[in-house]
């Protein structure tokens, strides 16, 4: 995986906050989580998003801030994004587990937009995969979970296709398999229908997308095998959700 | 009034982005056991599978297909319309798979048509009125049959073709059950 200014970013973030009260309490999400496990897919993003409670933040915002800021990070004003120069900006992204609807947090000295389907995948064990240094993730479980999950009018086809590319890699993987069938079957039925109905819309976007086209013929090709085999592997967890 | 600020924007962006997805799941319901069936299908998506080009063409339809039958392999509304008797797009376009750049050069050499320039525009720049030839070169032929004089996909990956290109509707669906003559899924 390539990425040497992100993988930078994390490493200093995590760093930073070892000692503190957010040691451990940042998940490393979105796209931005393919820096975290073994994979080929490509990012296709420019900043990062990192997981953190709601909780946390309407306890604790004011500190959370500060700590940041302290690291050498400088907020941009009314958001959960801070930049440090030569570096891509980083997002905090609210879960809760209490709260299943997307809303924003209340108004304080942080205020971040909290995903209610996030909260439901980071419970699930072996969505996040963490270590004794307070670094956590997603997990490729976790990571195509979450890109299943989410609406996104524009973009969502990449999320989507990052998801396919992914499940392939993972394919012959029992507990990706078994991890990712598990929680999509915590949607319902209807949901699980719904993750392979939009999966299956995204290849529309392959024809008039040219940024997955910009990486050779060959490699190209190879994508789209990964994609129809992912696809395929899908439909079989997506069977295995309905029938669990 | 209050300006929103840009969480107020974002939280209203997500808000829209839930309401399409209700409404879209909604729309798929409506179709029942149909749309099920066929979001098993994985998509083919022709113009990615290849080289693509598009050719403004100088002859009569039929005489571009007769051409065709020694070269290229038949998709889309091309099979559809000779296996069904239908088409689903708008346009009277011809959509064929080649195996070789001579095969596509061709065209040209026997007279049939003119390439246009630039790669997916043709698509969005088509003519209201007569057709286009959209072609893919591709490493290797899809799997295909001997058809109506023509080599046209099999049932199996014209439905394929179809969903990748028009994605799934359910027009199209209850086109293909009603026109092909058989489950093709």
């Amino acid at each position: 995986m390539t990425g040497g200014a992100e993988h930078k970013l994390i490493d200093a973030i995590f760093r930073g906050l070892r000692g503190t009260f957010l040691e451990g309490r940042l998940i490393l999400g979105g796209s931005s989580a393919l820096f975290a496990f073994p994979t080929h897919t490509l990012p296709y993003t420019e900043d990062l998003d990192f997981y953190i409670s709601e909780e946390l933040v309407v306890d604790r915002g004011a500190d959370i801030v500060r700590l940041l800021e302290a690291q050498g990070y400088r907020r941009q004003p009314e958001t959960p994004t801070f930049d440090a120069p030569g570096y891509p900006s980083f997002d905090l992204v609210g879960y809760s587990s209490t709260v299943r609807s997307d809303h924003l947090s209340p108004p304080g000295p942080l205020q971040v937009m909290v995903f209610g389907d996030l909260g439901v995948i980071l419970e699930f064990p072996g969505t996040v995969t963490s270590d004794a240094t307070g670094r956590a993730a997603l997990s490729a479980a976790g990571f195509a979970a979450v890109k299943l999950m989410t609406v996104r009018v524009e973009k969502g086809a990449k999320d989507k296709l990052q998801a396919i590319l992914v499940v392939s890699e993972r394919s012959g993987d029992a507990l990706f398999r078994g991890t990712l069938s598990r929680v999509l079957a915590r949607f319902g039925d209807e949901t699980c229908r719904d993750v392979l109905a939009d999966a299956q819309m995204a290849f529309l976007a392959l024809k008039r997308d040219p940024t997955f086209q910009d990486h050779g013929a060959e490699r190209y090709a190879l994508f789209l095998e990964g994609l129809e085999a992912g696809y395929a592997a899908l439909i079989e967890i997506v069977k295995e959700s309905l029938d669990g | 009034m209050v300006e929103a600020g840009p969480m107020d924007r974002y939280a209203r962006q997500a808000a829209r982005d839930a309401a399409v997805a209700r409404r879209r799941s909604l729309t798929r319901r409506l179709g029942g056991p149909l749309f099920w069936k066929y979001v098993q299908v994985v998509p083919s998506v022709f113009t990615a599978r290849g080289e693509f080009a598009a050719f403004e063409l100088h002859v009569p339809d039929e005489q571009v297909i007769a051409h065709l039958s020694r070269t290229a392999v038949l998709t889309l509304d091309s099979a559809t319309e000779r296996l069904g008797g239908f088409r689903f797009g708008r346009g009277r376009h011809i959509y064929a798979y080649f195996e070789t750049v001579p095969d596509l050069d061709s065209l040209v050499g026997d007279a049939i048509g003119r390439r246009l320039a630039g790669d997916l525009m043709p698509l969005l720049l088509a003519p209201q009125e007569g057709s286009l030839l959209l072609a893919v070169v591709c490493r290797q032929l899809p799997p295909h049959v001997q058809a109506t004089g023509c080599r046209i996909v099999t049932h199996e990956y014209l439905v394929r073709d179809l969903i990748g290109f028009y994605g799934l509707r359910h027009d199209l669906l209850v086109a293909i059950e009603n026109n092909l003559g058989k489950s093709l899924v």
